[in-house]
């Protein structure tokens, strides 16, 4: 059995919290894995978008997309 | 007489236009295929076997009366119960959606249908397209062609096992986190993720807009080449499909050529966990590489767990906001591992989302300059085990299932992160007797060039031409 205090999210609170805003109801293991993956996304992002993200575009990813294509000066 | 049904897709568009046979014969042939295994494979959720048949006859009198006939003119093909067509029923796999008739028919569609080719039904799929492993429990699980007590892989698993049962030339799945990629793989037919918007989506279930892709299956790689031809390219109806002209996939797969091509190995995370009997096969692919003139060079790839974590906050908040109001109202009716799949969307602040998807480009950028200045393709595992049994991996929502789902997802999720294109290609055998396949992974919109290098390599090995002892 997971311990509770395996993250700083507690699985009863999860739970209430989802029930009471989206009106679904979890069961306890649904809300221990999803306490689980809060924590590791929280350290995942903390690496990767530590700083300001201001200056980001919606639509900067297909944009990024097209640009990185090679082009056809690449392939000559 | 040859059995028509065991022709490639190209070789029975060949035929049916040069009159060597009409495609009702062809459709005849497959139907009996069908019939005889259906009940062995349970790849088809519904069959319109009447209709591809009275289809066939239209094909047949339009080259008899002398007109055009499109690339895929009388090719029996059949689609993931999700592709829309208006007025029948798409079941989506799921329960929820046991009678839901479409009100318009997908881009994709629409495409095939202009290139002459036909339908014969919807195939069998993972609930909503969530899963891996072809297990479904609204219409039962789908079987592997070449050992019908494994997986097929999913969620396109009727796709995968239909092109590789012989008993359809080709289908399209949809990959939002390996779902083409691994039925493909695991079944031993070619698949391609393409390029996040080289394909519309119009007309198709949505399970995460920002991380799904139409892609085709098929039993060559030329074949593969030409469905995407059809498919590929701008659609008023889907503002993210990209405008970017599409190159001639087809020409590239017959060009089949590695020279002077840089393959990446990765030296990391790829291979975490990996069978040493897989690793052992892919050594022998990049081997065929080098002796067709390639150069396989060892790459670092940036942090990939990371990729995994970011899909997985975009996949389920857009999955949570799609499932919302059904997951209110009837949870009962979900399978109970789909269910817990999609639950986690409904914690994530907009912030966490919003984040993910605005790092997405960066992280895009990064993974390019890195791993593109030191390779042309990346060739990776499509899945880095063996094919497992369907009783192995029938583990529901106990414990196993997130570590089962990260296993089999492993080699495929980050790519959809990343946007990339990314071809299944058939790579021999386990000691088990079942698939195993590679994946490369190139630029953004470089279909063309896996096409090509993927020609060359299926040239020089015996895969494509060895079909499941059905």
């Amino acid at each position: 059995m997971q311990e509770k205090e395996c993250s700083s999210l507690d699985w009863d609170e999860i739970i209430e919290i989802v029930r009471k805003t989206q009106g679904v109801t979890l069961e306890e293991a649904s809300a221990a894995r999803i306490a689980a993956a809060h924590m590791a996304v929280r350290r995942t992002l903390a690496a990767v978008a530590e700083g300001s993200v201001f200056d980001t575009e919606p639509a900067g990813f297909p944009v990024a997309l097209q640009a990185l294509a090679r082009t056809a000066e690449d392939e000559r | 007489m040859t059995d028509l049904s065991q022709l490639p897709l190209i070789a029975v568009a060949d035929g049916i236009a040069a009159g060597q046979f009409s495609a009702r014969e062809v459709v005849t042939a497959c139907l009996a295929r069908i019939e005889r295994l259906q009940p062995v494979l349970n790849c088809f959720i519904s069959l319109r076997a009447d209709e591809a048949l009275e289809a066939a006859d239209r094909a047949d009198a339009t080259r008899a009366r002398g007109e055009a006939l499109g690339p895929l003119h009388g090719v029996l093909l059949a689609h993931k119960d999700m592709y829309y067509r208006a007025g029948r029923i798409s079941t989506c796999g799921s329960l929820i959606r046991r009678e839901f008739q479409a009100d318009r028919t997908a881009t994709a569609l629409d495409r095939l249908d202009a290139a002459g080719a036909l339908d014969a039904g919807g195939l069998n799929m993972s609930e909503f397209a969530f899963g891996p492993t072809g297990h479904n429990l609204h219409w039962g699980d789908c079987h592997n062609p070449w050992a019908p007590d494994h997986i097929t892989g999913g969620s396109s698993s009727g796709s995968g096992s239909a092109v590789a049962g012989r008993l359809v030339f080709g289908a399209l799945g949809s990959d939002t986190g390996g779902s083409v990629r691994l039925p493909a793989g695991i079944c031993g037919v070619v698949g391609l993720k393409p390029t996040q918007g080289r394909v519309s989506r119009h007309g198709i279930m949505g399970l995460s807009f920002s991380l799904d892709n139409v892609g085709p299956l098929a039993r060559t790689v030329r074949d593969c080449a030409r469905l995407l031809g059809v498919i590929a390219g701008p659609d008023v109806n889907d503002a993210t499909a990209s405008t970017r002209p599409i190159d001639d996939y087809e020409q590239a797969a017959l060009e089949a050529d590695v020279k002077g091509l840089r393959i990446g190995r990765p030296t990391s995370y790829y291979y975490d966990g990996a069978d040493p009997e897989i690793t052992e096969l892919m050594d022998k692919s990049l081997q065929v590489f080098a002796s067709l003139g390639a150069e396989v060079v060892d790459v670092e790839v940036p942090d990939q767990h990371r990729l995994s974590d970011l899909a997985n906050v975009v996949m389920t908040s857009e999955a949570a906001t799609l499932h919302g109001a059904w997951l209110k109202e009837r949870p009962h009716d979900y399978a109970p591992q789909v269910r817990a799949r999609i639950e986690p969307g409904f914690l994530w602040p907009a912030t966490r989302y919003l984040q993910a998807m605005h790092v997405r480009a960066e992280i895009l950028r990064e993974f390019v300059a890195s791993v593109f200045s030191q390779c042309d393709l990346l060739h990776t595992p499509t899945l880095n085990i063996p094919v497992p049994t369907i009783a192995e991996t029938d583990v529901g929502a106990s414990p196993e299932f997130p570590a089962l789902i990260a296993r089999m997802t492993h080699c495929t999720r980050p790519v959809n992160y990343l946007g990339l294109p990314a071809l299944a290609v058939p790579g021999g055998y386990s000691a088990n007797a079942l698939p195993v396949s590679f994946q490369l992974i190139g630029r953004p919109f470089s279909e063309a060039e896996l096409f090509r290098a993927a020609a060359a390599y299926e040239a020089a090995t015996p895969w494509a031409e060895e079909a499941p002892p059905l």
